[in-house]
């Protein structure tokens, strides 16, 4: 299994988001670091297949981004993420595996599975308008987790989760890892610092570091301001 | 063995696709059906059209401030009289029948019209009379006289079209299976439905519902960002912009039927059912195809219905090349105005196209009656019978545009 991003670039008029990164995802946890305008977003949704690169490609065991079958095997949480107010939680995540081509029944099934996993069974009759911010982004997870996906694609997924939430996602993302590419965006370094296997850091729409948690022997927070406060990369 | 596997294993996979693409555009309908503005045009338009069918029956008929009757009651009476005139020939002998009728009414005070004689000895007559006045003179008309004067319009109307010789031909021919003196009918229903008061005012309304509700299809998933979510499923694409088209043709298909349907369920409510074999020169006498008012009618809702199409995918497909909601309604209204108001001078053929736009197509006056033909690999087609294949093209043109527009699209600048 591997996510192969080559030379990626996106260029805008007069501004590179994202500048030739190259890089093979593996089954794992991977962290992707950077302040806000780095080109993270960019990055991810090119791997996602819903922004076309200026330059390079993205494919998954040769599969090109821009395919059916590649789809079918991504999971994505965009960063702000839309809803419909009048849908219950049930209804949107029946529609989702709708879209995703998952049959009626492994749709029902997958949808109690996941309400129950996301703590939202007793929400799932209600209105999305209705639920907090919190259980939007739970909601959220829950979707990009539907079709078993091998590429699970998470921009700034712990936004609006409390504690409790944010310790058991960590738990759910680590056991996601074990058998797909787990790729989480954020520039909350706590966030990434016990289940990332992986720490990419972008800045500037470049990728300026790249290695696993375990070569990072300092804490991983005083390493993050090292590499972007300097200026040095 | 193996052949019948893959066989079975097809057609499985077939049915699933099936299945999914049902759930797709059930989740689609419900989407538009959850709209607040959906809800509250569709609620503007029923009142409208409930209004104005209870309107037209609870209201009065007054003469100089002094009650006549009820309309429901004139109605009946009406439908009575005609009915009783049913089947008489546009001849002589009833022309001067009615002569002598309003001779009686010559001169005579507007309250005239309460009195028992106008009520049984001349009101039998007013749809006669409605006839007559549209081509001649009541004073002087003759059997003679009636369809000459007719025929000396229709000349003038093909001269004001400058039709072609071969076009004159064709109308010679229809005019030829106009039967000759006309059969008078009582039909008040489908004078009425195929007027402007009917289906016309129908689609006018409709049109308008349907530009706030389709110009959102599109762009709701924009503005609500689940543009990021749909386009990176495995049926995001191709087949929820399916779903989505379908979706709102199907509501644009419905909506226009309903509200056909009440207005038409008004009308024989009012007027009663009868009428459907009428001769449509009773109510267009400068027209020489050999139609029924009836025909007419199930024509125009044919019309009608697939405008309500168009004018459906019309906004989804704008809503989506512009990313805007309010553009596209802007632009639907702009267009339901301009084509109402561009004057089409008859003998300027390329400027014909204004009356193909589904407003002017339904104007018995207009569109609908226009004699310019168009001839299509030798075949001559009239303007009502070319649209139908016009609209399909064009509601084709635009679903395979917005197709490209929609899978195109990129997620960026947010």
């Amino acid at each position: 299994m591997e996510l192969k991003a080559d030379r990626l670039t996106k260029q805008y008029k007069n501004k590179i988001a994202v500048d030739r990164i190259s890089f093979r995802f593996k089954e794992g946890v991977y962290g992707l670091l950077g302040a806000n305008g780095a080109g993270k977003t960019t990055f991810m949704r090119m791997l996602c297949g819903i922004l076309t690169p200026t330059g390079g490609e993205v494919s998954f065991d040769g599969i090109p981004a821009e395919t059916e079958e590649y789809r079918a095997c991504l999971g994505y949480l965009p960063q702000d993420f839309g809803y419909y107010p009048n849908f219950t939680g049930w209804d949107f995540l029946m529609y989702m595996a709708a879209l995703k081509g998952i049959s009626k029944k492994q749709a029902i099934r997958r949808t109690k599975e996941l309400l129950e996993l996301v703590s939202l069974t007793e929400m799932a009759k209600k209105k999305i308008k209705t639920y907090s911010g919190g259980m939007k982004q739970r909601l959220g997870i829950a979707q990009a987790l539907l079709n078993d996906p091998k590429i699970l694609i998470l921009d700034e997924p712990t936004a609006g989760l409390d504690p409790k939430e944010r310790v058991r996602f960590r738990n759910l993302i680590e056991e996601t890892g074990k058998d797909s590419i787990v790729i989480l965006s954020t520039h909350i370094v706590s966030d990434v610092e016990h289940i990332a296997d992986t720490i990419l850091m972008m800045k500037d729409g470049r990728m300026i570091f790249q290695g696993a948690r375990e070569e990072i022997t300092e804490d991983l927070e005083e390493f993050y301001l090292k590499e972007f406060g300097d200026g040095k990369n | 063995m193996v052949k019948t596997e893959k066989h079975k294993n097809d057609r499985k996979d077939k049915m699933q696709k099936m299945g999914q693409f049902r759930t797709l555009f059930f989740y689609e309908m419900k989407k538009i059906s959850q709209r607040k503005n959906t809800w509250i045009t569709f609620g503007a338009l029923l009142v409208l059209f409930l209004g104005l069918i209870a309107g037209r029956q609870l209201a009065s008929t007054y003469i100089d401030g002094e009650f006549l009757e009820t309309k429901k009651e004139g109605f009946a009476i009406d439908r009575e009289n005609g009915l009783v005139l049913s089947g008489r020939k546009l001849d002589d002998t009833l022309f001067t029948e009615v002569k002598n009728a309003y001779a009686l009414a010559a001169d005579k005070d507007i309250k005239y019209f309460l009195t028992k004689e106008y009520q049984s000895s001349v009101r039998p007559y007013s749809g006669i009379y409605d006839i007559i006045r549209l081509t001649s003179e009541l004073s002087s008309v003759t059997e003679e006289n009636f369809y000459a004067a007719r025929e000396a319009a229709l000349k003038e109307s093909q001269d004001d079209y400058k039709l072609s010789e071969a076009e004159k031909e064709y109308w010679r021919g229809k005019e030829k299976k106009v039967a000759k003196p006309f059969t008078y009918q009582y039909a008040d229903a489908y004078s009425y439905l195929d007027s402007m008061n009917g289906i016309y005012m129908v689609l006018l309304m409709v049109s308008f519902m349907l530009a706030i509700c389709m110009s959102n299809v599109f762009t709701e998933e924009h503005g609500r960002k689940t543009d990021q979510l749909i386009l990176c499923t495995r049926l995001g694409r191709k087949q929820t912009y399916l779903a989505k088209i379908l979706a709102g043709s199907v509501f644009s298909f419905v909506t226009g039927l309903l509200f056909l349907a009440i207005v038409t369920v008004g009308a024989f409510i009012s007027f009663g059912i009868e009428g459907f074999s009428a001769m449509l020169q009773l109510i267009a006498p400068n027209y020489s195809y050999p139609m029924t008012l009836g025909q007419v009618f199930f024509v125009m809702a044919g019309i009608h219905l697939l405008a309500c199409i168009l004018t459906g995918v019309f906004a989804m497909v704008l809503s989506e090349i512009t990313k805007s909601s309010i553009g596209t309604m802007a632009t639907v209204v702009a267009i339901l105005f301009l084509a109402r108001l561009i004057p089409v001078p008859p003998d300027w053929r390329l400027l014909q196209a204004v009356n193909f736009f589904p407003i002017n197509m339904l104007k018995l006056d207009a569109g609908f009656t226009d004699m310019r033909l168009l001839s299509i690999f030798g075949l001559k087609f009239t303007s009502w019978q070319f649209v139908p294949f016009l609209y399909i093209f064009l509601i084709v043109l635009l679903f395979f545009t917005g197709k490209k527009v929609y899978c195109r699209f990129q997620v960026q600048g947010r």
